[in-house]
């Protein structure tokens, strides 16, 4: 392993994921970073935490059938590449930390983003929620399941990785 | 300078987020996204500053451009509140514009530095994400 030396120390440049608390409706999602890299450059991607403070109904009630996704809980931020328009939930994810419940929620430190593809880094954070498809729904359709979230994490710019 | 760096230097070199989530921009407005007061002996270098627009709001508009070198949006580094004097700026013209990270923006000069995110059209409403970091050197 080498050692630190001032021009590696400039060329590594610490970037924010931060979402402030926010409402989110409901099968609503917002951008909260966007990234360009081009060569040399390296993305490193560990740490992020998800937090849910608050929701517009019962979550108690909320069934698979109110889920846009079943395998995303109630709330997701994912991690795209070169991320336009549409649902964020879609496959094609380069990573993905859900929301089950109410709480405090953060990306295993281990599970490392590592990626040197030049293009646009988006981290969207989305809510998976949708009129309930069930045939006797807890939640009436016509109303809206809303969250109130924030975002907090970073990701790690090495301008030059050669 | 290319020495190698002490645990004490290490402790003195920060990265200071310029975080700006998915907000609407009205026509013609700016908003101040980060505030750095730079003293005597410090020194930041700015050398990420990405814009993104995700999408226009005001449907079937025809922007009309306050500034064209400016693009439909803009990010920049200011030390005074004209929003057509950045030391450095990212301003959208495709998808997305990031500021040259290989020509960084070093500054020493003490004084109170901006970072601002504008709209420079007057006549379209913008949905815009801003992300970058300065390297600050105490």
């Amino acid at each position: 392993m080498a050692y630190l030396t001032e021009n590696m120390l400039s060329n590594v440049v610490d970037l924010p994921i931060a979402l402030p608390a926010t409402d989110l409706r409901m099968g609503d999602w917002v951008v909260v970073s966007a990234i360009k890299i081009t060569a040399p450059m390296r993305l490193t991607y560990k740490l992020a935490v998800l937090q849910l403070f608050a929701s517009s109904v019962d979550t108690g009630l909320i069934t698979n059938g109110n889920k846009i996704y079943g395998n995303l809980g109630l709330a997701y931020l994912t991690l795209r590449r070169n991320y336009s328009s549409g649902n964020a939930g879609a496959a094609g994810g380069l990573d993905v930390l859900t929301a089950p419940s109410i709480g405090l929620f953060s990306r295993p430190l281990n599970n490392i983003v590592v990626s040197v593809t030049p293009g646009v880094y988006s981290w969207i954070v989305a809510n998976n929620m949708q009129p309930s498809t069930d045939a006797t729904p807890l939640i009436p359709p016509s109303t809206s399941i809303d969250f109130r979230l924030a975002v907090t994490g970073s990701a790690r710019l090495e301008l030059d990785s050669t | 300078m290319n020495g190698f760096v002490t645990i004490n230097r290490y402790a003195r070199a920060l990265s200071v987020p310029l975080s700006f989530a998915q907000t609407e921009l009205r026509s013609g407005k700016s908003i101040i996204i980060a505030k750095l007061p730079l003293a005597l002996h410090q020194r930041f270098e700015l050398r990420s500053l990405t814009i993104a627009v995700i999408s226009i709001l005001t449907p079937g508009v025809i922007p009309i451009y306050l500034n064209t070198a400016m693009g439909l949006a803009s990010a920049g580094l200011y030390r005074s509140l004209m929003v057509t004097g950045p030391l450095a700026f990212a301003a959208f013209t495709d998808q997305n514009c990031v500021t040259n990270p290989f020509s960084p923006c070093v500054v020493e000069t003490p004084g109170i530095y901006r970072v601002i995110v504008s709209n420079n059209t007057s006549n379209a409403d913008l949905s815009v994400v801003v992300t970058g970091s300065l390297k600050l050197y105490y």
